[in-house]
């Protein structure tokens, strides 16, 4: 009898930074697939084609897209007792985030939606009372871009010391001590506490109105 | 799951002409279709081969040359004759194997997902077109190129005429051999359709039919004996036959696909999910992002 096929745990997060990856996963329906279904758990074709209004060839499709990239896996096959024999699929990580400077490196479409969508983030920042005007727009992206680059970087790298007991945990308690955990490690790394800090003095400089905690 | 018995096969046999009955307007939709588009392409190809040699050489010397290749044909041995076979068979029936091949993607959603459409053939003809090809070259150079070698060697031994003794035997070894390579590259399409390359297809359906002999060889088999039955109708009761090679084409294949392509799914499932949870409430969070 043949070994029964192994499939990895779901990681936590990951950083995707092929801009390939990145590339399959900003289709809207494959992203859809990930982000609104997969990253929460399984589902077959047939679910996921109901769900999205779409036709399960055209799924499974986008399923074998998104397996070949390593984002999806199948993870059990049930026999139904019409004889439908259903594959279960599930992303490979919780939380999916794009490499920053991968997408900015990449040709085409990829950069322009990057610095398309950091400087939409950054205008965006006026509905708080944030005004950071055009000229300061470029300074204000390149501080972000670092601090969630670094953020990315530490918050990927945290050891599980005790896999066996963490793919034990219930999905809602494994996401709230992985938070806990993330902030934990977030502020022991002083690159990360450095480049927060100069991102939160130029926020704080560029304050009119809105927050104020003290 | 993953074992078989014969009411397992009969079983199986039921479900899949089951499911090509409930789909058969998308198969002959998607079959008319695809042999259409296959056709055309054949056509292409030869077109491709033979405009560049006719503008080359002129129609004169390319009629000649084929004119003396049909005569030495017989004489022809080894190396070349394989090259010959080669050099004709594949370039023109791969477009037929594709749409062989697709129709195992038709198959893939119908017992993935219960539904498939006619236009669907066409997108995994597209979209898997050098794999299936690739799939369909391999199929004809272990399971037919042989067959064909034997018998045209048997033919060249014979001068020709091959009866009594000879012919049996060689009939014999076809059979033999066309049943058993096929059977153990009867998941070779399968595996395409689920995203392996060709070489990675090839080896599954391999270490597939060695693991699960019973299962694999068993529905082939099954599907051969049906084939067989049909065949037999359309050749014995002329009235009948019309209707059983109707039958074959139209039900009797895509039933083959289904059967496969749902034996291959079983087998290379994994129905433990390997994750399990302790048991908790509500998917509710606690903690915010950070």
């Amino acid at each position: 009898m043949t070994e029964p096929v192994r499939v990895e745990p779901m990681k936590d997060l990951e950083v995707v930074t092929d801009p390939q990856v990145i590339r399959v996963l900003l289709e809207p329906v494959r992203s859809d697939i990930v982000f609104k279904y997969l990253v929460n758990g399984s589902m077959t074709v047939k679910q996921l084609a109901d769900a999205l209004g779409k036709n399960p060839g055209t799924i499974l499709h986008h399923i074998e897209a998104l397996k070949k990239a390593g984002l999806v896996v199948q993870e059990r096959t049930q026999l139904t007792s019409t004889g439908i024999v259903q594959r279960y699929y599930r992303a490979t990580a919780r939380e999916f985030r794009l490499g920053i400077s991968e997408m900015i490196q990449a040709e085409g479409g990829i950069a322009r939606f990057a610095k398309d969508r950091f400087k939409s983030i950054v205008s965006s920042l006026s509905v708080y009372g944030m005004e950071i005007p055009e000229f300061q727009a470029e300074q204000a992206t390149e501080l972000l871009r670092n601090l969630i680059e670094r953020e990315n970087a530490v918050s990927s790298r945290i050891p599980v010391l005790d896999a066996e007991s963490y793919n034990r945990l219930p999905p809602s308690v494994r996401g709230d001590v992985s938070r806990i955990m993330r902030r934990f490690a977030l502020e022991e790394d002083s690159q990360y506490r450095n480049l927060r800090e100069k991102w939160h003095d130029f926020l704080r400089s560029h304050r009119t109105g809105g927050i104020k905690n003290e | 799951m993953k074992n078989s018995s014969f009411e397992t096969l009969l079983q199986d046999l039921k479900i899949s002409f089951r499911f090509a009955s409930k789909n058969v307007i998308s198969y002959v939709l998607a079959m008319i279709g695809v042999l259409i588009v296959a056709g055309i392409l054949m056509a292409i190809v030869a077109a491709a081969i033979m405009v560049p040699v006719i503008l080359a050489w002129g129609i004169e010397p390319m009629t000649q040359f084929f004119v003396s290749l049909g005569q030495n044909w017989s004489t022809l041995q080894g190396a070349a004759l394989f090259g010959w076979v080669m050099f004709l068979a594949i370039p023109l029936l791969g477009p037929f194997f594709v749409a062989l091949g697709a129709l195992f993607g038709m198959a893939r959603e119908i017992v993935e997902s219960d539904g498939t459409t006619a236009e669907g053939v066409f997108v995994w003809y597209r979209k898997k077109f050098l794999s299936l090809a690739g799939g369909g070259v391999v199929l004809f150079l272990v399971c037919v190129m042989p067959i064909a070698l034997m018998s045209i060697w048997a033919l060249t031994v014979t001068g020709g005429w091959m009866l009594g003794l000879p012919m049996a035997a060689t009939a014999a070894f076809a059979v033999v051999w066309f049943v058993m390579t096929a059977g153990m590259l009867s998941m070779l399409f399968p595996g395409i359709i689920d995203g392996l390359s060709v070489l990675g297809a090839v080896k599954q359906s391999v270490r597939l039919s060695r693991h699960y002999f019973d299962q694999v060889f068993g529905t082939w088999l099954s599907y051969i004996a049906v084939f067989f039955l049909l065949s037999a109708l359309t050749v014995v009761l002329i009235p009948i036959g019309v209707i059983a090679s109707l039958v074959l084409v139209f039900l009797g294949l895509p039933a083959m696909t289904i059967g496969l392509t749902r034996v291959y799914l079983i087998l290379t499932g994994n129905p433990e999910a390997t994750e399990t949870t302790e048991d908790e409430g509500p998917d509710v969070r606690f903690v915010g992002g950070v």
